[in-house]
């Protein structure tokens, strides 16, 4: 019994964790708008959800700020991952100001930001929420591409480019097959942190343009409906549906 | 070789470019502007003054940053208490449970955080009756952050060398003598970047306290939210900033420099 005790403890500890998951999912399915009882099966709040054009559009705005952030934060943090094989002037501080992002309270770059963008007259938006992203997504995919870079075989590269290939073929051949699977996964995890950023968008999202977390932010201000329940497990959905496909590619590109 | 250096160079100017435009050129602006004055009409005069840094200390503000550094000191407490030991007693399971633990423990990471506090919303208010209480504010907090506490620590206690803890316990230290000559000295840098990941945050989150605290519990973070938002004052917005931005540096410098008192510790012995 005795041995069972650390087991026991970090499973609980753990499951904790999922309480609030697991009573959102439970309660997207019931037909009642009380929490305390249970009305039955229902879909009717994913229903109402699907009918909620502000939500949609939101989500659709966030994807699109997630994908144009982490795509573009991976062709930066990619090349400057394979930059810095080499020791070039200033590395150290361009490596560590780059890391400022994920060190520093959210707040403080939101306010940073709103008030740089404001002086420079941006329009807020679509541009300064993919700008504000990826400040922190770049070094969260530096990060996983990093030791990946580091640790290639530079032979191949060199033996290709003494068989006459050009830098552009070698680097498509040779080099991105094998730094793919840390890309994939730096981008996974950047679309993440960006699909679920709350605070620095909160400073600079547009008038007309809001993202998910954002309209349910301000909606949960206002009073939660169960349709909130639908969309969470709705989320938890697509989030397993990518990790799935996340491990094949990995496991896939190990053979 | 030249070119050579050249062709790198160029891989890695991308970076060097959004760096210097997008991080450290904002956060070099508003820390100019917590220098400036602010006019009458809500806009920024370019004059030097420290009046933004004077204002701070102002007994509301002075109150309000206590109060929130105070918070953060019961959170990162709870967070510690609860998550260090479980940090290490999971990097102590056989790799399967480990595996399967770790899944577990960064799985809710992917769901968005605001829907999972909307449910914890709907809990207690359904349940209890401490929604808009400074307890719901605490709990969810640590809720929040928990898993960044057990996830430093666990890294730290995997890469932790049995043998000594082993040959400890043969020649006949307690259990106790163990885990203060060895166990924690040797996750002790798990434990203080738990903290870093955790301390300044929990002044920071100011959607838990706006949410959970129905508005009654100001956070640090929020006083900036409500100069630049409600009062249109950006220059003590960007003090505020400058102020919790060196804390931040306070709180790494300070367990950066403690990681390595606690290993000498062990090397004493």
């Amino acid at each position: 019994m005795r041995k069972k005790i650390p087991l026991i403890y970090v499973a609980l500890v753990i499951g904790v964790l999922y309480i609030p998951i697991i009573v959102a999912i439970i309660f997207s399915f019931n037909d009642s708008r009380l929490y305390t009882t249970w009305g039955g099966f229902s879909l009717r709040w994913y229903a109402t959800l699907f009918r909620d054009e502000d939500i949609f559009i939101s989500l659709l705005n966030s994807i699109l700020v997630a994908t144009v952030s982490s795509v573009l934060s991976a062709i930066i943090a990619t090349a400057a991952a394979l930059g810095f094989r080499k020791k070039l002037p200033a590395e150290g501080f361009f490596k560590s100001t780059s890391m400022i992002p994920i060190l520093v309270p959210e707040i403080i770059l939101g306010m940073a930001f709103l008030v740089f963008f404001r002086f420079l007259n941006l329009p807020f938006g679509f541009i300064t929420l993919v700008l504000s992203h990826m400040t922190f997504c770049i070094p969260y995919i530096f990060l996983q591409v990093s030791t990946r870079a580091v640790a290639l075989d530079m032979s191949k590269t060199e033996a290709a480019r003494m068989l006459g290939a050009g830098p552009f073929r070698a680097f498509f051949n040779i080099t991105l097959p094998d730094l793919l699977p840390s890309i994939l996964s730096g981008i996974f995890l950047a679309f993440a942190m960006s699909f679920d950023d709350v605070v620095i968008s909160m400073f600079v999202v547009g008038p007309r343009f809001n993202t998910l977390p954002i309209k349910i932010y301000t909606q949960v201000k206002t009073g939660i409906t169960p349709e909130i329940n639908a969309l969470c497990t709705l989320m938890l959905l697509v989030t397993v549906i990518c990790l799935t496909a996340s491990k094949i590619i990995k496991t896939r590109t190990k053979i | 070789m030249k070119s050579r250096m050249k062709s790198d160079f160029k891989k890695v100017l991308p970076l060097y470019l959004f760096t210097a435009f997008f991080v450290i050129i904002p956060i070099a602006y508003a820390f100019f502007l917590s220098f400036m004055t602010r006019t009458n009409t809500f806009s920024v005069e370019y004059v030097f003054t420290l009046d933004n840094y004077k204002e701070l200390l102002k007994p509301i503000y002075l109150t309000t940053f206590w109060d929130s550094f105070k918070l953060a000191i019961v959170v990162t407490t709870i967070n510690i208490v609860v998550g260090y030991p479980a940090g290490l007693f999971m990097a102590k399971l056989p790799e399967r449970q480990r595996k399967f633990f770790f899944a577990a423990l960064t799985f809710p990471f992917w769901i968005n955080s605001i829907v999972r506090i909307a449910s914890i919303i709907i809990l207690l208010r359904t349940y209890t009756t401490i929604l808009y209480s400074y307890f719901a504010v605490v709990i969810t907090m640590v809720y929040a952050l928990m898993p960044f506490m057990i996830y430093s620590v666990y890294s730290a206690g995997v890469k932790l060398d049995r043998s000594a803890l082993e040959a400890a316990r043969m020649l006949g230290a307690s259990e106790i003598r163990a885990f203060l000559d060895i166990t924690l000295p040797l996750t002790a840098k798990g434990l203080l970047s738990g903290v870093t990941l955790t301390f300044v945050p929990s002044m920071c989150l100011i959607y838990i306290s706006n949410l959970l605290g129905g508005g009654k519990f100001i956070l640090a973070g929020n006083l900036i939210e409500n100069q630049l938002i409600k009062t249109h004052n950006t220059p003590l917005a960007a003090a505020i900033s400058v102020v919790l931005m060196m804390l931040t540096g306070l709180v790494i410098l300070i367990c950066n420099r403690l990681e390595p008192v606690a290993r000498r510790r062990r090397r004493a012995k």
